[in-house]
């Protein structure tokens, strides 16, 4: 217990952080179940208007801030000195310091439960002047200001820490165009937090002196303005899309090859691709603010409409590589191609809501609460779900059950659909969100149910793997060999299942992208380009 | 290196673009500050990295092979520290405390000191 506390091993580090994410994940799913249960029937007094804000709120900041972004920065912890050939992240210390942030953070924001007003009820973007003194009194407003503040001072520190690793710490012969993509979508994603999580930081502090010293700065009664925090906010807002979706890009394109039994198509459109949503992404934040009337709307459209190009080089570099392959569909393969499924109707729509008129629509609807779910829910978490199947075996050494990965892959696919795609028709139907309740509109009651039995579906789901992993544990006999896949590629494959302390007892020598494969297969080993 | 100093510039160019092409479109300053500084962070990565650019050496850039080189001969790396989760205790006293409890951000600050100087001393 003490080793784990003192730890400063990168691996034992990128551990902590995903079984924290899940923990948060838990919280947010059971919130998730709560806001559900509440919708399953029109004019439902199941709980208070006051609990249900406080449940959606700390459902979307644990889900974003607590979860799906430092799962990201978990696996990379885990895997980049792996992938990189490096005995461990270049500042050890600073990499717990960020991890104890995180949790310290996370723990910050949920505690405001324990406080006689509750936790923030104001929605996970906390806009001024709703978050201001006067609106949102409670402990537990200030509790999540300064909850988000430490996990946003822990990416900031972690991104710098995984930039500077791949950057300096590669072994001999793995060159930058040698790197696993899931370490370029990384490089994308630590500049984007160093870039845009300062003004995350900036905008709390501000919020703070607002409620604490009369600061003004978002009260237009004072000489400030509210529009500036929408701006500081979403200037990190929208990147903090991006930071939890690219290292799951990354992932996808590690999976994919494996069970495709085929390289990665398109190497460095994918690396480019990544580098150029992180750019693309620090420049479209005001299409979160086309209605407020107070930005370029041509701008912002036509910036985000170009992050689809980027986006679907990815897209079609995936199918690229599974087409004509010897594709299997073990459960990783599963999720991946679910991931494939959902992302699309999650990019499509964002590139709907891109449009000013349809945002004007669309803005404050079940459509846009829709929309996000397909991208951080149909395609972060099931890449995550992903990630645990394919890297599980590497990280304890045991494999999950393959039947029983399967079960949980189709609930959750079958569970989510059912709940987010009614949710697309009720937005349509001009369902406001946030909304405690509802009345009695024609099939609104109908596909609220429908949607609340999903909840449960994904639910179920959930508890499968929670089973998986305790029936894998306590039956697991077999030690798992190096690539316990059979077709790795990437390093992390070439030493053993879990790795060593320093990770590698010999590094074999780094000719390909495929060092793994190479060492495996010598006899398809062959040198690409340095 | 060079790969990263592309995409450092390639970086800072865009962030410099942009804001000029923005600022000439909207004259609205909050946009064109938050893109600005993207630019000109890039601006110092990039001189910073030419600064050192000849006294530096990167492994990853030699075409010898690692097989000597694994594990632990690699470099020496603290495996166990104490003191990160001191800090991270400190530094969330510290902010907590400036809000909530004064006196416990002024004990925060003096742990911080403390705590840094056994940092310093460690890694030395």
């Amino acid at each position: 217990m003490i080793g784990w506390l003192i730890t400063t091993n990168h691996k034992r580090i990128g551990i902590l952080y995903m079984v924290t994410g899940l923990a948060f994940f838990c919280v947010a799913g059971v919130l998730a179940d709560v806001i559900r249960a509440q919708l399953a029937v029109p004019n439902n007094t199941l709980v208070s208007p006051h609990f249900y804000n406080e449940a959606f709120t700390i459902h979307g900041t644990a889900m974003i801030f607590l979860f799906i972004a430092p799962f990201g920065f978990g696996l990379a912890n885990f895997l980049v000195p792996l992938q990189i050939g490096a005995p461990d992240v270049a500042f050890p210390r600073m990499n717990a310091y960020s991890y104890w942030m995180y949790l310290l953070g996370g723990l910050t924001i949920v505690s405001g439960f324990l406080t006689t007003g509750g936790a923030s009820d104001v929605g996970w973007y906390a806009y001024a002047p709703l978050s201001e003194l006067h609106v949102a009194g409670g402990a537990g407003e200030d509790l999540w200001i300064l909850g988000v503040t430490l996990t946003s001072i822990s990416s900031i520190v972690t991104s710098i820490n995984l930039i500077v690793t791949i950057l300096v710490l590669r072994a001999p012969g793995m060159s930058m165009w040698r790197i696993p993509i899931f370490c370029w979508d990384m490089i994308a994603t630590a500049l984007m937090a160093i870039m845009a999580f300062p003004s995350l930081t900036a905008v709390q502090f501000m919020l703070l002196l607002d409620r604490h010293l009369d600061a003004k700065f978002f009260n237009p009664a004072g000489g400030g303005d509210a529009i500036l925090y929408q701006h500081l906010w979403w200037f990190f807002g929208h990147p903090e899309v991006y930071i939890m979706i690219l290292p799951m890009f990354g992932a996808i394109s590690e999976i994919i090859p494996v069970f495709s039994r085929k390289p990665i198509f398109g190497y460095s459109g994918l690396a480019i691709s990544g580098v150029a949503i992180a750019g693309l992404s620090m420049t479209v934040w005001a299409h979160h603010m086309f209605t407020t009337g107070a930005v370029n709307d041509p701008f912002f459209s036509a910036m985000s409409y170009a992050i689809a190009v980027p986006t679907g080089i990815k897209f079609f570099n995936w199918i690229g590589t599974m087409w004509r392959g010897a594709i299997s569909f073990e459960t990783p393969m599963l999720f991946s191609v679910a991931f494939l499924l959902n992302f699309l109707v999650g990019g499509i729509t964002g590139v709907m809501v891109a449009s000013p008129p349809i945002d004007f629509q669309a803005q404050g609807s079940y459509f846009l609460v829709s929309h996000f779910h397909y991208v951080l829910g149909g395609g972060s978490m099931f890449a995550i779900f992903a990630s645990l199947y394919f890297w599980w075996p590497k990280i304890w050494g045991v494999k999950l059950n393959e039947r029983l990965g399967k079960i949980h892959a189709w609930m959750m696919f079958v569970g989510f659909n059912v709940v987010f795609f009614p949710m697309m028709l009720l937005g349509v139907a001009g369902m406001p969100r946030r909304t405690f309740t509802y009345p009695n509109l024609p099939h609104w009651g109908e596909l609220n149910f429908i949607e609340t039995i999903g909840a449960g579906i994904i639910t179920v789901g959930i508890a499968v793997f929670a089973w998986n992993i305790l029936v894998s544990h306590v039956f697991a006999h077999e030690k798992q060999p190096d690539d316990p896949w059979g077709a790795g590629n990437a390093l992390e494959w070439a030493t053993t299942s879990p790795p060593p302390e320093f990770n590698f007892t010999s590094l074999p020598p780094i000719r390909s992208k495929r060092p793994a494969f190479d060492l495996h297969y010598p006899e398809f080993a062959g040198d690409s380009p340095r | 290196m060079t790969i990263a100093l592309r995409v450092f510039a390639l970086s800072m160019a865009f962030g410099l673009i942009v804001s000029t092409a923005y600022w000439f479109d909207t004259r609205e300053a909050a946009g064109t500050i938050l893109i600005g500084i993207m630019g000109v962070a890039f601006v110092w990565v990039i001189s910073f990295l030419l600064a050192t650019r000849k006294s530096t050496h990167y492994d990853g850039d030699e075409q010898r092979l690692p097989s000597d080189l694994a594990g632990e001969h690699i470099g020496v790396f603290a495996a166990e520290s104490p003191w990160p989760i001191v800090l991270a205790l400190a530094s969330a006293a510290l902010l907590i405390g400036v809000v909530l409890h004064p006196m416990l951000g002024v004990f925060a600050i003096l742990a911080l000191f403390i705590i840094l100087w056994q940092l310093v001393r460690e890694s030395t």
